[in-house]
């Protein structure tokens, strides 16, 4: 599994899990939330982020594909 | 590091069953050693507010949604003191100028400080394809003008040609904006490799720094935003990022919630630099990239290829606007020069506004409702009502001017008994004339005087078509002499017709036309006389006699089946190549495939082709085939009432055959279908190629076997041989010429968002030409003078002439493969502005003449205010003009 995947599939049961939750603010926004500072987007975002720029970096595009 | 990040998170998400403030912060922490590098890329968050300058709506809901979204921004500028804003289309400004001024002084403000972009390089975002070469010149020249002196901006300020949603853009976009100073592109749709960030070249070499949007032109801020920006910074080499966004198409612009998002995400140490940006700036910085740019050439094509033909009145009155604008500029620059007349440039404006708010990419390619055409088609007429009346206004003023003392068999009296005064007013001027100039008789006596003007390059040795009111003589007794006496060949097209208590007879003339220039000719009547027309008009003998029906002149003879009137052969006597030899020339009932929806923007898959010449009810009305102009009248009916009322005409001395065309299309779209009608032409010849009339230019395209665009014609390129042959139409664009064949769409019952579009009496023009070879300047050349007739302006009564003029006049001539694409006077002083362009791949000498001699000579541009003088001697000019480059020429006299 690459290291994207991983971010990729813990995003993914990140949002099932939070389909059974009552308290979405809380845990992980939705845009109709506008809580992008809620730790969940901003983690995932940045962590997206960084693994962007260490592909580019490493020239290890093809793993976005 | 962002494994450990990940594992971290991992573990204390199963532990937790969330991910915690706290998760986060140890993740964060994790990746702080990227954060310096993260930030090493920065976006430019530009917002913007996409209008759609009627588009499901009418121009009171657009005046509407700009004034809102206006007001809107200004008040988030008032919060955020470091939100910038860009807005596009000069329309849009003038809007605000005329119906918020209060909000216009505000925008100022905000100009002032940098905050305001103004990204209107144009009038409006138009359609890229579809619009003539001098529209596409007009769209920046009114637009930036109109800014400069609203908002005191620079030309540098509006160096952005910016085209979000437009459905396709011709190859030669980019030699035309950068005629007009502009430098960068903003585009979304058109082309589907990779290159984001590119040079847009033009055939002639013109760049401009083009970027087409990955995402979409009406973004919201979400949190994975900004993910991509170093894969996609790194295909063009640059750490600079566009991030468009705000609420868009029904206007609107950023939100709050946007402005919160970004502010917050700027504050995220693994996000990038994230800053309130403009296009200005951040194309500022694209620049430096310039030469790692990959390089793009070609159009950007096909987007919504039913946009070439949906809306066929809309197609019409845009094609119909840029033919009479430009007639009528060219003959008010000759009464400005050979009479003084004054200039009329802001009523023109004025028109040309009109039109190229028309050009709006969901009007033009008819993707918008009933309600937007209305308002278009009003537009429409007043652009209209200017170019005719001043096109009548000049002739005028050069007719009052021109001494007919010295034209034999003409004789200067006005009969007492006169009651012709007043005949004609507003003669063919409407839909049914092809909005045509006026042709009012002003004088009742036996001997005439026409003065017929010549709105082309080429001089026109052809059939001219004079309107004569109230003339007591005999019609076979009418005599046409130039202005030295020598007689030319006539014959009688309609005879005494009732017209508004009014009698008018139409005559065939054959008359010598210089180019940009007038020839006049004299009617008289002959003592006696046999009869010197053919005039079988009327006869019913055609109609029942047998064979073939043969229209033939000295250059090509036509060949049509007397049954189904389709086109059985069709040879140049020049070369002998025959370009037809199976049926052609008919009309044909499509079924699109209507279930995919968008019917305005998408052609669906035939389902069904039905050779109407073959299937309808065919009806031979009347046929022509003596005399100067030969001709056949025929009518196909078919399903629901549904007509075809057809004139086919060749003129003595043309290598062309124009079909006439009346149209009703009582065809309902539906999912179930989509009917639409063509014109096809089967060749005789193999063609590896076919060659298109584009903005400034041609385009050659394979066999393509869905439609294409094009300005006026397709013109096939042979396997072997030069031979060829042409199909033009005066206001259709929709190609789709492959197997050897030419087709062209000339009306689609498209049923969304316009449920009935078609449902009117629709009338286009069409012709087939034979043709030697395929240079590019030679089909211009053709099309010009099937476009753009000879104008007739009766002579004035005597004691209005004031006789300085001689009844043959010229403004200038020019020598030279190249294409005049506007003559007019300058915005800002009196001469003579000439625009041409160079649709070759070989450079062209040219030479241009003028009857006065030249004071000064400059090239200029789009925006007539570069002035590089150029060498003239006497009057006369010549240069060198680059291959498909576009000059602008201002001269002084």
């Amino acid at each position: 599994m690459t290291l994207y995947d991983k971010i990729n599939s813990f995003q993914t049961e990140a949002d099932e899990m939070l389909k059974n939750v009552s308290d979405v603010r809380a845990l992980r926004p939705t845009p109709a939330a506008q809580e992008l500072s809620a730790p969940a987007a901003r983690i995932l975002s940045e962590l997206n982020y960084a693994m962007n720029l260490s592909a580019v970096k490493k020239r290890m595009l093809r793993c976005f594909d | 590091m962002i494994e450990k990040a990940v594992d971290l998170l991992r573990a204390r998400y199963e532990q937790d069953g969330a991910i915690t403030f706290a998760a986060a912060e140890e993740a964060e922490a994790v990746l702080m050693p990227l954060s310096e590098e993260a930030k090493s890329y920065h976006v430019h968050c530009v917002a913007h507010a996409h209008i759609d300058m009627n588009w499901m709506w009418g121009y009171a809901e657009t005046s509407n949604i700009v004034v809102d979204t206006v007001r809107t921004m200004l008040q988030l500028m008032r919060e955020y003191p470091t939100f910038t804003f860009s807005q596009s289309q000069a329309a849009v400004y003038e809007i605000l100028e005329k119906y918020a001024p209060d909000l216009l002084d505000e925008v100022r403000v905000r100009l002032k400080e940098g905050r305001w972009e103004v990204t209107a390089a144009t009038w409006v975002e138009a359609d890229k394809n579809l619009p003539g070469s001098e529209s596409f010149a007009r769209q920046f020249l009114y637009a930036k003008r109109y800014l400069k002196e609203l908002l005191g901006l620079t030309s540098d300020d509006l160096s952005l040609d910016f085209e979000p949603d437009t459905f396709g853009h011709a190859a030669t976009v980019p030699a035309s904006a950068v005629d007009a100073g502009v430098r960068y592109y903003y585009y979304n749709r058109g082309m589907t490799t990779p290159e984001f960030a590119h040079r847009w070249r033009s055939p002639g070499g013109a760049e401009l720094i083009a970027w087409r949007d990955p995402h979409s032109y009406g973004s919201i801020i979400e949190y994975n935003l900004f993910s991509m920006v170093p894969r996609h910074c790194q295909m063009y080499g640059a750490k600079d990022y566009l991030a468009v966004y705000g609420v868009s198409d029904h206007g609107g612009g950023p939100t709050r919630r946007d402005l919160n998002r970004l502010r917050e995400m700027a504050s995220w140490p693994i996000m990038p630099h994230i800053f309130f940006s403009t296009y200005k700036r951040f194309f500022s910085v694209l620049e430096a990239y310039r030469d790692s740019l990959p390089v793009v050439e070609g159009e950007m094509n096909y987007i919504f290829t039913g946009c070439y033909t949906s809306q066929t009145r809309l197609k019409a009155a845009n094609k119909l606007s840029e033919t009479r604008l430009y007639e009528s500029e060219w003959l008010s620059a000759a009464a400005h020069r050979m009479t003084g007349k004054a200039r009329r440039n802001k009523m023109y404006e004025e028109a040309w506004r009109n039109t190229l708010f028309n050009q709006f990419h969901d009007i033009l390619p008819g993707s918008c409702t009933a309600e937007s055409r209305d308002f278009a088609m009003g537009g429409f007429q007043k652009s209209m009502a200017a170019a005719n009346v001043e096109s009548g206004n000049s002739m005028r003023a050069i007719a009052d001017a021109i001494d007919l003392s010295g034209c034999p068999y003409y004789v200067d009296e006005l009969d007492p008994a006169d009651w012709s005064g007043g005949a004609g007013v507003g003669f063919a001027s409407g839909i049914s004339g092809g909005y045509g100039a006026p042709q009012v008789g002003f004088d009742g006596s036996r001997t005439r005087a026409f003065h017929v003007f010549n709105p082309t390059s080429a001089d026109y040795d052809g059939v001219v078509s004079v309107t004569v009111w109230d003339w007591k003589g005999a019609s076979s007794r009418a005599r046409f002499t130039d202005s030295k006496g020598n007689e030319l060949s006539a014959s009688l097209l309609k005879d005494d017709t009732l017209y508004w208590r009014h009698r008018y007879k139409i005559f065939a003339v054959k008359m010598h036309l210089p180019a940009f220039g007038y020839a006049t000719c004299i009617l008289s009547e002959r003592e006696s006389g046999l009869p010197p027309y053919a005039h079988n008009w009327s006869t019913r003998a055609h109609v029942f006699a047998e064979g073939d029906i043969i229209l033939e002149n000295s250059l090509v003879k036509a060949v049509f089946d007397r049954t189904t009137l389709e086109l059985l052969s069709f040879t140049d006597k020049r070369t002998g190549k025959v370009s037809v030899n199976k049926p052609a020339a008919f009309f044909e009932l499509i079924m699109e495939d209507g279930r995919r929806g968008m019917s305005s923007w998408q052609v669906g898959s035939f389902q069904s082709r039905e050779n109407l010449n073959q299937s309808g009810k065919v009806a031979l009305i009347a046929a022509q085939t003596g005399g100067l102009r030969q001709q056949i009248l025929y009518s196909i009916a078919f399903d629901q009432g549904s007509q075809i009322a057809v004139t086919v005409i060749l003129d003595d001395n043309s290598d062309t055959l124009v079909y006439e065309v009346k149209a009703q299309l009582n065809l309902r779209g539906s999912s179930a279908g989509i009917p639409r009608l063509n014109f096809t032409l089967p060749l005789s010849f193999a063609a590896s190629g076919y060659r298109y009339d584009l903005p400034f230019g041609v385009i050659d395209r394979p066999a393509l076997n869905h439609d294409v665009p094009a300005n006026s014609f397709a013109a096939a390129l042979p396997d072997e041989g030069a031979e060829s042959i042409m199909l033009s139409a005066d206001c259709k664009h929709g190609f789709r010429c492959c197997n050897n064949k030419l087709s062209l769409a000339l009306m689609r019952a498209s049923f969304e968002p316009d449920s009935q579009p078609e449902n009117v009496e629709h009338h286009f023009r069409l012709a087939i030409t034979a043709l030697p070879d395929t240079d590019a300047c030679r089909l211009y050349h053709c099309v010009e003078h099937f476009i753009y007739r000879p104008l007739v302006c009766a002579a004035s009564p005597s004691d209005r002439r004031s006789g300085k003029l001689s009844p043959e006049g010229q403004l200038f001539e020019l020598d030279g493969k190249l294409i005049v694409s506007s003559v007019k006077c300058p915005e800002d002083s009196d001469g003579l502005l000439i625009r041409l362009f160079n649709p070759d791949k070989e450079a062209a000498l040219c030479t241009l003449r003028f009857t006065d001699p030249v004071k000064t000579a400059a090239l200029t541009d789009t925006m007539e205010e570069k002035f590089e003088p150029i060498p003239f001697t006497g009057n006369q000019i010549s240069m060198s003009v680059e291959p498909h480059g576009i000059i602008t020429l201002k001269i002084g006299f």
